[in-house]
């Protein structure tokens, strides 16, 4: 929403970032004046800086109303869809983060495409569809329903703290690969969530790397189209994960197991069963350091009383 | 003024950041804040157990929640995560729905009678509230002057599901306000899409690093004596972690942490081993010589 | 001029939306080689994005069956398609489409007992997947999926500039790759070119951003015969502001689970038009365009404003839980249980296009299929472009079997590359940049090619185009001469694609000496059953172009010779 009102007289100020990789050596702001007109977007905004000031700007856009997913641009350091996003009175108009400039607001966006794809992203059923229409009820498919609306803009990867500023990078030989982002993990999980999904995705989404995720719930603050990435898509991808073949994913259940039994988290405990005990003792130094400065206990501190009372909350929770 | 609140410090405070609780006692004391700590309570299941289960999160929280509603105590937090699993679950709990009568059968069965859902609040939030900056600017002897303090509020503090406030009520404005009083600079390092990678430190400590150091990096560029957090989980990435971060951008930080409690109690005229400014990994020496203070 | 990029394929397919996409799956699964070319991004643009409406078919009773081929043909086309053709897309849109995209994930809304959703009156068909007017983005995101997983070869922000036809044979296609500017020449069987309905040729368009006219006018040059391409629809209620939201369509059909729909209101505040005043008509587009008419001859609304769409007696439920546009309304403010939202009218899609034999999708010009919304066979239902694609994919794999590859035309690529580079050139002294020649372009056709048609303005008209293309473009040029992802030359060739498109549906336009469906003329304002039940065929002849006219198919027939068109309820 808009934070200042702006009247029809307004002049709103727009600070375009401009580069084009073959023949400039470093990026160039240009700073045109617009005048407000009723509801203006910033997509209006570089129409008119190409229209009305002759600026040959290259930005991408296709629908202008939420479809594309393709206006994504950084506006005052925020993610943002220009075709969504409210002018203001001094922008700040920048191509998004995270993925490698084209020219001037044109990025690359493929290594986030490309992670999508291959991650299977289609439903799969091994169950044969019989005839249209299927028997669904609405909250059969309460799990994928929230992401539906989900346009693959990927402003939320543009501004995850866990992807690699370029991008995901390919997959290693051993199809290991870098966290590719909440926008690609919501594409996979409104396949992996769908009741009639059959394909077991746990060993691909713990080499995919989604216990990456730190939690920072950035990917929600910005989406544009209020998608609850988090809890709707990355937490149960997560939970598919920790059950993937190779064990590298399973941290949140060596956690739960942690405080099944200790009640509070015991981390030395923790650190040694998440890294395994040749690579915790290679950190001996540090947590020597640690030692020294207080920083560790050794051994558990809760009372029976707590743990049982942990333990009951377990067993009613049904594990 | 009378002030009694269930304390939860959440396990990192009573383990690798007991400093946190030692200058959260301090400030207790000083501000006649009296705290009933909830012993027994367990793990809040930090961001963990969400991923595992949904159900078990919202009952552990629960269970926590109860035992300061047994008491007619509104909770006090110190870590925002646990902060915001408290606050999430009271939010729920307070649904009228099909899914909050399933957890409270669940509960019962564990041997858990929810009643009634209490007030969940950090320790900020709490001073803004019931105390308020005027009132507690009357009690800096100590004005940090001089001193550039970035503060660095907890992503959960402010965004997800367990998010505290907005506007001006807001956790990121509470903390700047806070560090104003106590007579230091804040200094605008934090970025939105800053985190401080804590969640991932065991799971992918090069990346979490990376994180950190990139908050970091601007703190040094800014002209940052020292970082200021309301989490424990944040402090852990940003101290005790610093060495790391350092070591995947390749430069030195050399940037003490301080948790915000301390930050005020030196501004209320605390002593260094008081409130257990000795116990940092990076260490906090800078801090107390430009303070002269006594160790 | 450094040597193109050559390319051999069996078929190449333009475009990226439902039609081309369905093409390409099929040729894949055929076992040839394909090669998708596509000026914006796979299942990321043009028409099919925006299907907000789906209809379920019922074309195992015949009876139902024989009805809805009557509905569609007086009420969807005023008696110009083939009632043939939507007999066989329907049965395809049943048998093949919905199981195949239900079986692909897509979601039809159902309710807590698991019906599907429609409106109060079952008898519109209507369905969602799973919102009214986000149902084409999901079918493409599905559909895209399928494409990308299953590798077809696929070039993307690559324009195809022309299609290189020798002897009324089509041998391949030139195009421009928009990241790196290099020119690619295509060799080809077949070409199936499927660019769509959709053409932003006036200010204010249902068409995406990069859909200018770019298939009808290579096809044109080509020498195909085009066919009905004055027939142009209008959508007259489209929000009215931010310019950008153009496309934020207010559907005037019955809304999901009532059977409300839009009402219009004139400046005065009071409604002038509801889905009541002919309940016959389930998706009365072009009665709105009809009744605002007459608010704006009373000076109770003009075309680009001063009339508004009103929710207010819809249940906000109903437009909260089942309508992707409501955010649109309360993103800027607009509370619709108590607020009327300002509208204006855009140019929606051309019901004409590539005259085609819609048995076989085929052009006038061999090895050319045109399937979708850029044929002349009808228009407006996603569903039915993939039984469209699907056929242009077998007609062209049994050519791509048949045949051997075509001769290239070294000539016409080599002229077709000066041109596309020609364009790469800095505008001059006083000159514009393509994108503001194209706004000028707009501007003659929205004022003088809007709804309101007579032989002045559509003269008037002319006159203003060839003094843009005789002024303008000339001096005309790009502000920077790189390569890279420059899209002023992108809006150069637009520029001339539009000019001609452009000439030839005003002068198409002066051929129908009648009015019928969006199609008005008022100098003409009756439809004439008696001499116009007819298509009007245009081609190119030597610099100009030669018209002829064909009986439109007589399966369903009006009863009156004569209707007066702004009384007519078809």
């Amino acid at each position: 929403m808009d934070d200042t009102p702006l009247q029809a007289t307004t002049r709103l100020s727009a600070r375009i970032f401009r580069f084009d990789p073959a023949t400039d050596t470093a990026p160039r702001y240009e700073t045109i004046e617009v005048p407000h007109e009723p509801r203006m977007r910033v997509l209006d905004v570089l129409d008119y800086a190409v229209d009305e000031c002759g600026l040959s700007i290259g930005y991408r856009y296709f629908c202008g109303v939420k479809r594309c997913g393709m206006c994504g641009v950084n506006v005052n350091g925020k993610p943002v869809l220009a075709c969504w996003e409210a002018a203001t009175a001094s922008m700040v108009i920048e191509p998004l983060s995270n993925m490698p400039v084209i020219r001037d607001l044109t990025v690359d966006r493929s290594a986030f495409e490309r992670a999508t794809v291959e991650l299977e992203p289609r439903l799969v059923r091994t169950t044969p569809y019989t005839s249209f229409p299927e028997h669904y009820t609405h909250d059969d498919v309460a799990a994928t329903f929230p992401l539906m609306n989900c346009i693959e803009c990927y402003v939320c990867s543009s501004t995850c703290p866990a992807v690699a500023v370029t991008g995901p990078g390919p997959r290693d030989r051993d199809g290991h690969r870098d966290f590719v982002g909440p926008g690609t993990l919501v594409q996979i999980a409104k396949a992996a969530l769908h009741p009639k999904d059959e394909l077991d995705r746990s060993g691909m989404l713990e080499l995919a790397s989604v216990d990456n995720c730190m939690s920072c719930h950035r990917c929600e603050e910005v989406c544009p189209v209020g998608i609850p990435i988090v809890s709707h898509a990355i937490l149960p991808l997560r939970a598919l994960a920790a059950k993937g073949p190779r064990g590298l994913a399973r941290f949140p259940l060596d956690f739960a197991q942690n405080v099944r039994a200790n009640a509070d988290i015991h981390s030395a405990s923790l650190f040694v069963k998440a890294h395994g005990l040749w690579r915790a003792l290679l950190r001996l130094p540090m947590v020597l350091r640690m030692l020294v400065h207080g920083k560790t206990r050794m051994f558990a501190a809760a009372s029976a009383s707590a743990r049982q009372g942990i333990d009951a909350i377990f067993r009613a929770a049904g594990l | 003024m009378a002030m009694k609140f269930a304390y939860y410090p959440g396990c990192t405070a009573k383990g690798s950041t007991r400093e946190a609780d030692i200058a959260t006692k301090w400030l207790a004391g000083k501000l006649g804040i009296e705290l009933m700590e909830l012993v027994d309570a367990g793990c809040c299941g930090s961001c963990e157990i969400k991923a595992v289960n949904p159900t078990l999160h919202f009952m552990l929280n629960a269970r926590i929640l109860s035992m300061a509603a047994d008491r007619d105590l509104e909770i006090l937090t110190i870590c925002d995560t646990c902060q915001a699993n408290l606050l999430h679950t009271s939010r729920r709990m307070q649904e009228e729905n099909d899914a909050k009568k399933s957890l409270l059968e669940r509960l019962k069965s564990a041997g858990v009678s929810y009643r009634a859902t209490p007030r969940v609040r950090h320790l900020a939030a709490i001073l803004r509230d019931e105390i308020g900056v005027e009132n507690l600017r009357r009690h800096v002897v100590r004005p940090l002057e001089g001193l550039r303090v970035a503060p660095f509020a907890c992503c959960h503090s402010f965004r997800g599901p367990g998010a505290s406030g907005v506007g001006n009520e807001g956790s990121r404005e509470t903390l700047e306000a806070l560090v104003a009083l106590s007579g230091a600079t804040p200094v605008a390092a934090r970025l939105d899409s800053d985190c401080c990678g804590f969640h991932i430190l065991m799971v992918n400590e090069a990346l979490s690093a990376r994180a950190a150091g990139k908050f970091l990096s601007r703190c040094v560029e800014m002209k940052a004596d020292c970082i200021v957090t309301t989490s424990p989980l944040c402090h852990t990435a940003l101290d005790i972690y610093q060495h790391k971060a350092e070591s995947v951008a390749g430069r030195r930080f050399d940037i003490p942490v301080l948790h915000v409690e301390q930050l005020l109690a030196l501004a209320f005229g605390a002593e260094s081993k008081a409130i257990g400014l000795e116990r940092h990994m990076v260490s906090t020496a800078s801090i107390v010589r430009r303070m002269s203070m006594a160790a | 001029m450094s040597s193109p990029r050559a390319v051999e394929t069996d078929i190449i397919v333009i475009g990226g939306g439902c039609a081309g996409v369905y093409a390409a799956l099929k040729i894949q699964t055929e076992g040839l080689r394909v090669l998708q070319v596509v000026k914006g991004f796979l299942g990321r643009s043009g028409a099919s994005i925006f299907a907000g409406n789906l209809q379920l078919q019922k074309t195992k009773d015949p009876v139902e069956e024989e009805r809805f081929m009557a509905v569609r043909a007086r009420y969807g086309s005023s008696y110009l398609n083939d009632p043939d053709y939507i007999k066989r897309a329907c049965r395809f849109t049943e048998d093949v489409f919905f199981p195949e995209m239900e079986q692909r994930g897509l979601y039809l809304r159902r309710d807590a007992q698991g019906e599907l959703v429609t409106s109060a009156d079952r008898k519109a068909g209507n369905v969602w997947a799973p919102t009214q007017g986000f149902s084409g983005t999901m079918i493409m995101e599905l559909l895209r999926k399928e494409s990308l997983v299953r590798g077809v070869p696929l070039l993307q922000e690559t324009m195809v500039t022309s299609l290189l036809v020798q002897d009324g044979i089509v041998a391949g296609v030139t195009a421009l790759d928009i990241v790196r500017g290099e020119f690619f020449v295509i060799r080809a069987k077949a070409v199936i070119i499927a660019t769509g309905p959709g053409n932003y040729l006036a200010t204010r368009s249902t068409a995406t951003r990069e859909q200018c006219g770019n298939g009808f006018a290579m096809a044109y040059r080509a020498g195909a015969d085009m066919q009905d391409l004055e027939m142009q629809w209008f959508h007259a209620s489209d929000i009215a502001s931010p310019k950008s939201w153009m496309r934020l369509h207010l559907y005037p059909n019955p809304m999901p689970v009532t059977d409300k729909a839009l009402a219009l209101h004139g400046a005065d505040g009071k409604v002038f038009f509801h889905l009541g005043m002919n309940p016959k008509v389930k998706q009365p587009y072009y009665l709105q365009m009809r009744h605002l008419y007459n608010e704006v001859k009373r000076g109770n609304a003009d075309w680009h404003g001063g009339f508004s769409g009103g929710f207010m007696h819809i249940e906000p439920e109903i437009m909260e839980n089942y309508s992707y546009q409501t955010q649109f309304f309360r993103h800027v403010g607009i509370d619709i249980t108590k607020d009327l939202v300002a509208c204006g009218i855009t140019w929606h899609m051309t019901f004409g296009g590539i005259r085609t034999d819609n048995r076989t999708m085929a052009t006038t010009i061999e090895g050319l299929f045109a399937p979708g919304g850029v044929g002349s066979h009808g228009v407006g239902s996603i569903t039915y472009v993939s039984y469209d694609g699907t056929i242009a994919a077998e007609q062209a794999c049994e050519r791509a079997r048949r045949i051997c590859l075509p001769a290239l035309p070294e000539d016409l690529a080599q002229r077709e590359q000066e041109r596309v580079q020609g364009r790469l050139s800095r505008k001059t002294g006083d000159g514009l940049l393509p994108a503001q020649v194209k706004k000028r372009i707009r501007a003659v056709m929205s004022e003088k090619m809007g709804y309101v048609k007579s032989e002045a303005k559509m003269t008037s008209a002319l006159g203003d185009l060839a003094a843009i293309r005789d002024d303008l473009l000339p001096r005309m040029g790009v502000g920077s001469e790189s390569r890279t992802w420059n899209y002023d030359w992108v809006e150069a060739l637009d520029a001339e694609d539009m000019l001609d498109v452009c000439d030839l549906t005003i002068r198409a336009s002066l051929q129908r000496r009648e009015s019928r469906g969006y199609f008005f003329r008022e100098d003409y304002p009756y439809i004439d059953n008696r001499n116009w039940l007819k298509h009007t065929v245009a081609r190119r002849s030597g610099d100009g172009v030669a018209f002829e006219f064909t009986e439109a198919a007589p399966i369903f027939r009006p009863e009156a010779e004569i209707d007066d068109f702004l009384s007519a309820e078809y």
